[in-house]
């Protein structure tokens, strides 16, 4: 957990800096390559790795091979440990921290900045007497949130061998098979998480934004040369190089070789039921959603803004904890059904909503529903509330105003709202794993049980789908961001 | 004359915090009534109550002899017949300017619809706009295609919100002039809320200022103007100054323990003729068109008087004015 914050912070933070206040070739570009390792699930980068650097992996047996030299000869560092986990988390995870910390930056910063600069301090003092104090909040927050993925995390540590409380859970839950002790480590858990919670929103009240609007002074850069210029290309090009560049170019060619020996008929089986329950259930998620933000808007309901603000809770409970609650709280009423029936009619129906596609989709409701939640709030917000007063004075009924001044207005941040809900499902692992029916298979796990085989090259064909799915949806995204 | 809206007795509270008491006012068809008061005094909450947009007051709100709400009676907003012009106008951004004056006449058949969007395109004079997105109006061309949008389903009341915060000065006063004109034309009871004394005193029948949850005074410009009721209202209409024990004294005007003597600071002549009262220059401040001079009396430094002088540069901090002053033109009001 140290070791995410403090590499997410080093390489976050740097970036966000050189990016924000320098103008050097390729900062352009830099800005937003440097968010792409985002568009990877962590733990395929992490497989990737693993099939990279392990003790047979591709660039250790290249290496050895250069030198004519045997693993047995030289001093070798696995990679599937915790350094090597943590690593591999941060250069996934490091975007947290950068995206915060810039806009931070760049909403906040410009006044100050100019303000030291006149006052004749150095860039190195700039760095360290100004932004860095007035960024901690923001920095703070973003690792935060960035631990608090990794402690969710189920595909790194479980691959790497590391022992998490995600992993625990896992371990008592289908290895022993004891459900109390899998929910004692899950209590254990969401009380670290909601510590990590509190923390958060606690850093996030320092954070003021400042609006974009008429006061909103755009940070004057400071265009580099030589070798600054250089070494600014080199530290932006590092991250992206590793976090998303290195293991993109390795998994496409691991896909080239091995594509023909795994898209069969089941393959595409696969890719269906991954579209059906992702698309399914981000517009299930995206309706509900949207349904919660316009009843606390219209109504100003406090019932229903403090279910709202509750169910945004769920995506900071690890997937894993969720569906061993929803795991326990299902076999409660199923039971209670199959007794019921048992009783009365002799009858055993099974199970009803456990192991079922619905069960599937209420844990993907519980997790997401934040990041719909959130972006309606958004959408409407940027709606003045004098349209909802105007369209009643102008004597317009609600399902009229809704279709035709709410819905267009919102076109955006449904769209972004489902996108976003979209590619978290076809990530998602661990809650799909665990609250699957049999022989229901997606690609996330399709790519987990290939590793777990030890077929890290073939893992790459199913993790292509889900990389190219997600740079899609980042592309579609940015396409209606910019749109805005 | 028809009363077009009477408002009685009207208050209203927010939690434990009463915004407004005992408001009562009428407003004739055809007749604009300002309620002046400073940012924050609860003039809008009085307009939204009209429109129904709060329900939760004391008193009675009357709309053409019809009660809409009081304590027991709440009618719908559709059926009141006001229209409110917002602040920021609320236009809908995703419609142009034709969609947007159409948008309340749903319930008409597509060419009567049509016609009628027409006619108010070319009454509003905005008919080469209709395509534009709202976004691609200049301000006063927008709040012409608000107005348009309310007065489309014939309203017998008009509620303007500060309707002219958003334009600059020159787009002001024609706008003033055009809405002025467009309210008489077509009889709107009309009551317009805003925190500008100017923009009040030149646009209304009559004028309401509200101060400390009431109103205080109520009439014509010119009778508020003339004859303010206390202090604030004489402060909030225009600049005024308190007049020297000294010169109350040369001009034989007396006042009582309750009572304050001022004077506009427009009605105040300084010269040079040393038969009138003397007074010493205190500070003198350019204003481009006038210069402001703070005088006081040689007897007594603390009882100051502020002046307006044009056209001179030759005024020095210490020399001495003589101050002439019109018996008639000093108000004698409460403190």
């Amino acid at each position: 957990m140290f070791g995410v914050a403090l590499m997410t912070i080093t390489i976050g933070f740097t970036t966000a800096y050189i990016t924000t206040m320098y103008k050097f070739t390729f900062s352009g570009f830099f800005h937003y390559a440097l968010i792409l390792p985002f568009a990877i699930p962590t733990y395929i980068v992490a497989f990737i790795y693993a099939g990279m650097f392990d003790m047979t992996g591709s660039v250790t047996t290249f290496i050895l091979d250069l030198f004519g030299k045997k693993i047995s000869e030289i001093e070798f560092y696995d990679i599937m440990s915790i350094e090597g986990a943590i690593i591999v988390m941060s250069l996934v995870l490091y975007p947290y921290v950068y995206l915060i910390t810039k806009t931070y930056l760049k909403a906040e910063s410009a006044s100050v900045i100019d303000a030291a600069k006149t006052m004749g301090l150095s860039s190195w003092q700039i760095f360290y007497k100004v932004v860095l104090p007035i960024s901690r909040p923001a920095i703070v927050a973003g690792a935060i949130l960035a631990v608090m993925e990794a402690v969710s995390d189920f595909g790194v540590v479980d691959y790497y061998g590391v022992s998490t409380f995600v992993t625990g859970i896992f371990r008592t839950w289908f290895g022993m098979g004891s459900v109390e002790d899998a929910s004692k480590l899950a209590a254990m858990l969401m009380t670290f998480i909601f510590l990590l919670i509190f923390l958060e929103r606690f850093q996030r009240r320092n954070i003021k934004y400042k609006s974009s609007g008429k006061d909103f002074k755009p940070i004057s850069k400071i265009e580099l040369k030589g070798s600054k210029n250089a070494l600014a290309i080199f530290i932006c090009f590092l991250p992206f190089f590793f976090g998303f560049l290195l293991p993109f170019i390795q998994m496409c060619f691991w896909f080239s070789i091995s594509y023909e020996e795994i898209i069969d008929e089941d393959f595409f089986t696969l890719i269906n039921q991954t579209l059906f329950i992702s698309v399914g259930s981000a517009v299930l998620i995206t309706a509900i959603a949207l349904l919660f933000v316009y009843n606390v808007r219209r109504r100003k309901n406090k019932t229903t803004d403090n279910i709202a603000q509750v169910a945004k809770l769920g995506y900071s409970i690890p997937g894993a904890v969720i569906a061993v609650g929803i795991l326990t709280a299902f076999s409660y009423f199923d039971n209670a059904i199959i007794y019921f029936f048992e009783t009365y009619f002799s009858f055993n129906p099974g199970l009803i909503v456990g192991g079922t596609v619905a069960a599937v989709i209420f844990g993907y409701a519980v997790r997401f529903m934040a990041i719909a939640i959130n972006n309606y709030e958004s959408g409407f917000s940027n709606i003045p509330t004098t349209y909802d007063d105007a369209a009643k004075t102008l004597q317009v009924g609600e399902k009229r105003t809704f279709k035709t001044i709410f819905a267009p207005l919102l076109k955006n941040a449904t769209f972004a709202a489902f996108i976003m809900v979209f590619i978290e499902i076809i990530k998602e692992l661990p809650l799909t794993m665990i609250l699957r029916p049999f022989n229901f298979d997606t690609l996330a796990v399709r790519t987990y049980e290939l590793t777990q085989q030890g077929q890290i090259v073939e893992s790459s064909v199913p993790s292509m789908f889900i990389v190219f799915l997600g740079i899609m949806s980042v592309l579609l995204l940015a396409k209606n961001m910019s749109k805005d | 004359m028809t009363c077009g809206l009477s408002v009685n007795k009207f208050g209203i509270s927010f939690g434990d915090t009463q915004i407004l008491k005992d408001i009562s006012f009428d407003v004739q068809a055809g007749e604009i009534v300002t309620l002046l008061g400073p940012s924050g005094c609860g003039k809008s909450t009085i307009l939204r109550s009209i429109a129904g947009l709060e329900r939760d007051h004391e008193g009675e709100i009357v709309i053409n002899d019809q009660c809409v709400s009081s304590k027991s009676t709440y009618l719908n907003i559709d059926k009141r017949k006001s229209g409110y012009i917002f602040q920021d106008y609320a236009l809908f951004p995703h419609l142009n300017v034709e969609e947007n004056i159409g948008f309340a006449l749903f319930k008409l058949p597509k060419a009567q619809k049509q016609a009628r969007v027409l006619e108010l395109l070319e009454q509003f004079d905005i008919v080469r706009h209709k395509k534009k997105q709202i976004h691609e109006l200049s301000g006063g061309q927008q709040q012409r295609v608000a107005i348009a949008r309310v007065i489309a389903y014939n309203p017998s009341v008009l509620l303007l919100d500060e309707p002219f915060s958003n334009l600059d000065t020159f787009l002001r006063k024609k706008t003033k002039m055009w809405l002025k004109k467009i309210i008489k034309e077509l009889r709107l009871s009309a009551i317009l809320v805003t925190h500008d004394q100017k923009e009040a005193l030149s646009i209304s029948d009559k004028i309401g200022i509200i101060h400390n949850k009431e109103i205080v005074q109520f009439g014509t410009p010119e009778e508020i103007f003339n004859h303010p009721k206390n202090l604030y209202v004489a402060n909030f209409l225009g600049d005024v100054s308190k007049v020297p024990t000294c010169l109350l004294e040369k001009l034989n005007v007396t006042t009582s323990e309750k009572q304050i003597a001022i004077i506009r600071i427009n009605d105040t002549h300084v010269t040079e003729e040393k038969n009138n009262m003397p007074l010493t220059i205190l500070d003198v401040s350019y204003c481009g068109d006038y210069y402001e001079v703070l005088l006081c009396s040689d007897s007594d430094d603390q009882n100051t008087l502020l002046v307006r002088m044009q056209g001179t540069s030759t005024l020095k901090i210490g020399a001495t004015l003589y101050l002439d002053v019109l018996p008639d033109k000093i108000m004698l009001i409460d403190k």
